[in-house]
């Protein structure tokens, strides 16, 4: 994954126009050769992977003698999400750029198929209530997170050289594009990974150079729309905010029922206290504690409880570690594509991190959502590694000769 | 900003970088605050949930009798209970639901409200009908009448129904204060968010509850054995995926425990020979009794109160060794009252309930490690009573209606006009204590009629609405009564000891104390016979003579001499005022004046001079006051727990020499001809001696005391009706063997059944006959 010279990159297809000045400073030149800073969010990825393949094993088998069956399936998970990755840093931005929208439109359709009545259980495998799930045969397949890549593509290539999204009207198309797959997603029930599209987009929009009081407007309607959602929600979305509104009002009535989750996860955090515990005993604790989904949504709580406060930041330092790696990847390069596939991508994963840790310390209700790298799931998993790729994507292609600055307008 | 970074681009990065890092900080503060904050207190709770604790049954203490005998004891048994959704069938809609959905699962989803109730319904019969199967194995299993299974059910729901909305009141009460107190304003939606929070269900709606208690071993396995059995259901027909239950839903055989009682129903032998002749017989019979020392050793219940909990708080909060014994080491107390415990709920079984009560075993399973952790139950203490059980199974044979001494007789009121309410062969209701002068260690303690165990498990009202008999009251302790002339022997030392009464000072009996009046304060010599009682030198009597006699007007005279002050402390230094402790029940401590004000004025003061008058105490104050006389003026308060220490004995101060007259006074009256308790006179046969029992020295004195009409409604037209009339009868007796001093008090009381020589004396004598059986006279 050395950066390569030899891969070039083609020209802007059309002539852009700018309805702003250029800013003054923001002279094309050759810039010297950065480093690639990208590594950084791989080797943040290979750490959180690590600790998810052993607190996996830690939330499942009482004894740390060999890899229980999870963990396992999570380090295969872990190689072809790592294949995936280099596969995808390969291609040119031309080719990705050609595939996005055959790619999302593709998505979509696996969304709308899995809604479709009719279609035999042995296909569609409901878990938990939701139509989530394409049986393969090998492993289950979750359209919704692979639909998180070609929306990031997309988007970029939306964005790319265009200035409307300035003006209000501008975010229109935008808003019909995200409305699709996170209307279907809501639909099968995910709520979890329907939630994070408007973050990503919105993070891209931010870098893309959206006006800011068109977004913080969007964001205050939203805000004063919500109320109306709520009679729309299932009984047991509906249940879940009723007890994180409880649990943050200190009624602990609800530990054995509706929060029984939440409450469980959260004495599983404080029981990690500053230095967690040893490894015979953080398996007896999570096992007891019968946390519910330990090596999926709730695989945080399993952490913290094994390697205390102290692990608990690492955690979130690799994320942050991640997040750097794109967004200076972003800085760095000077193709807009690149520049927002990266933000793109870290809004994903910033956004998941923080609604899945937010609900396990007890912040926000308990929504089924993974934490990226650390939970086990093979499409999480896939997709987290294709975003790492792409970011590595970026950061390999350094721009050769003047480029013209993107997303630079007079604010 | 645009100075330091020109390009927008890069600003909006920094921008989202900023948001980044200000989303991740509540995360990193909430983390901390639940490793930090509440580390120590979450890893506890963790660290909880790897322990899984079990408690071990545990034995309650026996009571004992002072000869070691057994009179209560645990026997180990079996509850046999069901969950509460089984027996409000809610178990058939619950079940049928999670199979509907099940066979369903696809379609479900979908479904409407209306839809998925419908497919519920079609499952329900099944269900219901599995249960209606239960209850009737339940029933055969358990040898109990499906009916009466019902209406367990019915007063189970019934109970846990009333429970739970005084517990949703109490919750929304508490609620609604507490939100007032912290300044919030109760509106309409706080107010149906409040009634939500309360209405939570209450752990009874989820406990199993008793339906038949205290099984039998071998019933214990068949239910077992029921339990434990699966069946396959076929909800939606035969052709149909089965849905597998248990054959009786929610069943559970709970360790439980039965309290025994082996001496309360005995066979007691009587010899008639030597009762008075127109009843005695030669032939010896045997007479059931019921409820031996039932007063005595009380009763438990099954269902603790809050007061039980409460009660044991107070003590163990004021004992610390104690409490320091029943904690585990998480400090829970392991005597603490569970559902199902049985609890005292009277005498010796309340008042001995810390010492009685054991104390659970705990058995700690680490989870994770296996490991086991064993805190052995300990069983409660033994509590050992100063009672003879067979004594006190003699004496109240001897009180029994049946044997014929407790029973209205023609020779009891002999030529004087019969009591119009209680006519020949009447029950008489009435009272013993047998005291062991020494050591004030009551031997026996009888108060008739008994109480019947079967009925107060069955059919307590009966016992509690009973206003005649009154069988729950332990009357040799908290029943009134005037002590009557039996006080008699009590006054001459005391007057001597205050200065009324000089050494062989002698009084003349006048007939009628009041010289111009011959109507009011007359002997009762003068009274029935119109003559007077002669001194030994024909003229006025010194107190032996007049304790013999029984003579009103000396002890009339002695009243006046006393005042009010000087009876008081007579009556006080003798043991009214204070309380026995005895643990056994509701004490009355005597009373002395008007009811309320304790004042005398002189007529009272006269009266009370021959026990009569505003004074009242109980049996055992009698043989006490006796048993104080006879330890030549120490008082030592009667007790009934053998191995608790004695009380401090109080000496009164008596003069020896007027201790000696009182007690010459008591010999005579039983052993010379003129004594009033020496004889009874009987139609056709003539005189005949009340006590026979050979080779024992005896001391005593009879008392016959107006008694205040009982009066109840009994034939319930709103008035009351006199329905026993007529004077108590009394009689106090010391012996001990022939030559020595006294070594027993007995105190008699026979309610409203008149002279106190013919219906107590008798009894008196027979109760020195079972001293003699039982070998503690020769």
């Amino acid at each position: 994954m050395k950066p390569s010279a030899s891969v070039s990159d083609a020209a802007p297809a059309s002539a852009p126009t700018y309805r702003g000045s250029i800013a003054a400073s923001a002279k094309p030149i050759d810039p010297p050769k950065p480093t690639n800073v990208a590594t950084l969010s791989v080797i943040a990825a290979l750490g959180l992977c690590l600790i998810g393949v052993y607190a996996i094993d830690l939330g499942e088998s009482a004894a740390p003698s060999s890899l229980s069956r999870t963990a396992t399936r999570q380090c295969v998970y872990i190689a072809v999400g790592l294949i995936a990755a280099i596969a995808v840093v390969i291609p040119s931005p031309r080719l990705l750029r050609r595939l996005a929208w055959p790619g999302f439109l593709g998505c979509i359709g696996l969304l709308v198929f899995l809604l479709v009545p009719f279609v035999p259980e042995s296909i569609v495998t409901p878990r938990n209530g939701a139509r989530g799930w394409i049986n393969f045969g090998v492993a289950d397949f979750q359209p919704a997170e692979v639909t998180k890549i070609a929306f990031v593509l997309v988007i970029a290539g939306y964005l790319r050289f265009r200035t409307e999204h300035r003006t209000f009207r501008g975010l229109l198309p935008l808003g019909l594009v995200t409305f699709v797959p996170v209307a279907l997603i809501t639909l099968q029930p995910d709520l979890g990974t329907s939630s994070l599209f408007i973050p990503a987009l919105f993070a891209m929009l931010v870098a893309a150079g959206a006006r800011l009081r068109h977004l913080a407007l969007i964001v205050a309607m939203a805000a004063l729309a919500a109320p109306a959602v709520y009679p729309v929600l299932k009984p047991h979305q509906k249940q879940r905010f009723v007890a994180l509104f409880r649990q943050i009002q200190g009624d602990r009535t609800t530990a054995y029922d509706i929060n029984f989750q939440s409450f469980t996860a959260q004495t599983l955090v404080g029981a990690g206290r500053i230095e967690g515990v040893p490894d015979v005993k953080a398996r007896a604790l999570v096992r007891y504690s019968r946390l519910p989904e330990a090596h999926n949504d709730m695989v945080f709580a399993v952490i913290v409880t094994r390697f205390g406060f102290a692990g608990g930041l690492v955690v979130l330092a690799l994320f942050g570690l991640w997040v750097v790696g794109a967004l200076v990847t972003a800085a760095q390069s000077r193709e807009p594509q690149h520049r927002l596939i990266c933000v793109g991508c870290a809004g994903f994963i910033v956004a998941q991190m923080f609604i899945n840790v937010g609900m396990t310390v007890g912040l926000l209700p308990i929504i089924g959502i993974t934490l990226p790298f650390v939970s086990f799931g093979g499409s999480s998993m896939l997709t987290c590694w294709l975003m790492t790729g792409l970011v590595m994507h970026a950061a390999v292609r350094r721009p050769r000769g003047p480029m013209r600055p993107s997303f630079e307008f007079d604010e | 900003m645009r100075r330091v970074v020109p390009s927008m681009f890069h600003r909006r990065l920094l921008l989202l970088g900023a948001v980044v890092a200000l989303c991740a900080a509540p995360l990193a503060a909430q983390l901390a605050r639940l490793t930090l904050g509440q580390g120590e207190q979450l890893r506890a709770e963790a660290e909880s949930k790897l322990q899984q604790s079990r408690w071990t049954p545990t034995r309650r203490g026996r009571i004992l009798d002072r000869q070691g005998r057994v009179l209560a004891v645990d026997r180990p048994s079996y509850d046999v209970a069901v969950a509460y959704p089984v027996i409000t069938s809610e178990w058939a809609v619950r079940r049928a639901g999670s199979y509907a959905r099940r066979r369903h699962r696809e379609a479900w989803p979908k479904l409407s409200a209306f839809e998925r109730d419908g497919l519920i319904a079609t499952y329900l019969p099944a269900y219901e009908r599995h249960l209606d199967e239960a209850w009737e194995r339940l029933a055969e299993a358990t040898e109990t009448d499906p009916e009466v299974l019902r209406q367990r059910r019915e007063r189970v729901v019934a109970s846990v129904e009333r429970a739970f909305e005084s517990i949703v009141a109490r919750r929304a009460d508490a609620e609604r204060r507490e939100r007032i107190a912290r300044g919030s304003e109760i509106t309409a939606e706080i107010e149906e968010r409040i009634s939500e929070l309360s209405e939570r269900p209450i752990r009874e709606q989820r406990d199993p509850h008793v339906l038949v208690p205290r099984v039998p071993d071998d019933v214990s396995f068949d239910v077992q054995r029921l339990a434990d059995e699966r069946v396959e259901l076929f909800p939606g027909g035969p052709d149909q995926a089965p849905d597998t239950v248990e054959r009786a839903p929610g069943l559970v055989v709970m360790d439980a425990r039965d309290r025994l009682y082996p001496m309360d129903r005995l066979v007691v032998p009587v010899d008639p020979s030597t009762f008075p002749s127109p009843i005695a017989s030669d032939r010896v019979f045997e007479v059931e009794v019921f409820g031996v020392a039932a007063h005595i050793i009380g009763w438990l219940s099954g269902d603790h109160t809050a007061e039980d909990v409460e009660r044991r708080e107070a003590i163990l909060s004021d004992r610390p060794t104690l409490d320091a014994r029943v904690r585990t080491p998480a400090g829970v107390d392991r005597g603490r009252y569970r559902p199902g415990d049985l609890v005292g709920r009277a005498g010796i079984e309340r008042s001995g309930e810390p010492t009685l009560r054991g104390l659970r075993g705990l058995r700690t399973t680490r989870l994770d490690t296996g490991e086991t952790l064993t805190l052995e139950s300990e069983a409660g203490r033994d509590i050992r009573l100063t009672i003879d059980a067979a004594l006190q199974a003699r004496v109240q044979a001897l009180m029994t209606p049946e044997v014929g001494l407790a029973q209205v007789q023609p020779f009891h009121h002999g030529t004087a006009p019969a009591n119009p309410t209680m006519p020949d062969g009447t029950p008489i209701n009435g009272a013993a204590v047998v005291l062991h002068i020494d050591t004030a260690e009551i031997l026996a303690m009888v108060s008739m009629p008994a109480l019947d165990r079967d009925l107060l498990r069955t059919d307590p009202t009966v016992i509690y609405e009973d206003v005649i008999n009154r069988p729950a009251v332990n009357r040799c302790i908290s029943v009134p009564y005037q002590p009557g002339s039996i006080v008699k022997a009590l006054l001459v030392p005391s007057a001597r000891a205050l200065g009324h009464l000089a050494a062989g000072e002698a009084i003349e009996c006048t007939g009628h104390y009041l010289p111009d009046r011959r109507d009011v304060y007359r002997c009762w010599i003068y009274k029935r016979f119109g003559v007077l009682h002669q001194g030994e030198g024909g003229y006025g009597l010194r107190a032996a003579r007049a304790i013999e006699v029984s003579c009103n007007i000396f002890f009339y005279e002695l009243g006046k001499r006393l005042g009010a002050e000087g009876l008081t402390k007579t009556y006080e230094w003798f043991g009214l005022g204070e309380p026995f402790g005895l643990g056994v029940g509701p004490e009355f401590t005597g009373s002395i004046g008007a009811l309320g004000t304790g004042r005398l004025d002189r007529s009272d003061q006269i009266f009370m001079g021959i026990g009569q008058g505003p004074v009242a105490w109980t049996p055992l104050h009698a043989a006490e006051a006796l048993a104080t006389l006879a330890r030549d003026g120490v008082r030592l308060k009667p007790r009934l727990l053998l191995e608790a220490p004695t009380a401090d004995p109080v000496e009164l101060d008596l003069p020896r020499d007027a201790i000696d007259d009182a007690l010459e006074g008591l010999r005579r009256s039983l052993n010379e001809s003129d004594g009033t308790g020496h004889h009874i006179t009987l139609p056709d046969i003539g005189r005949e001696v009340i006590f026979n029992a050979p080779g024992l020295s005896i001391w005593g004195k009879t008392g016959t005391a107006t008694a205040s009409p009982l009066v109840a409604d009994l034939d319930g037209d709103g008035e009351n009706e006199r329905v026993r009339e007529g004077d108590h009868s009394w009689f106090v007796l010391l012996a001990g063997p022939e030559g020595g001093g006294p070594e027993y008090a007995v105190a008699v009381v026979m309610e409203y059944a008149g002279s106190g020589g013919r219906v107590s004396g008798p009894v008196a004598n027979q109760i020195l006959h079972a001293l003699i059986a039982e070998g503690y006279l020769p």
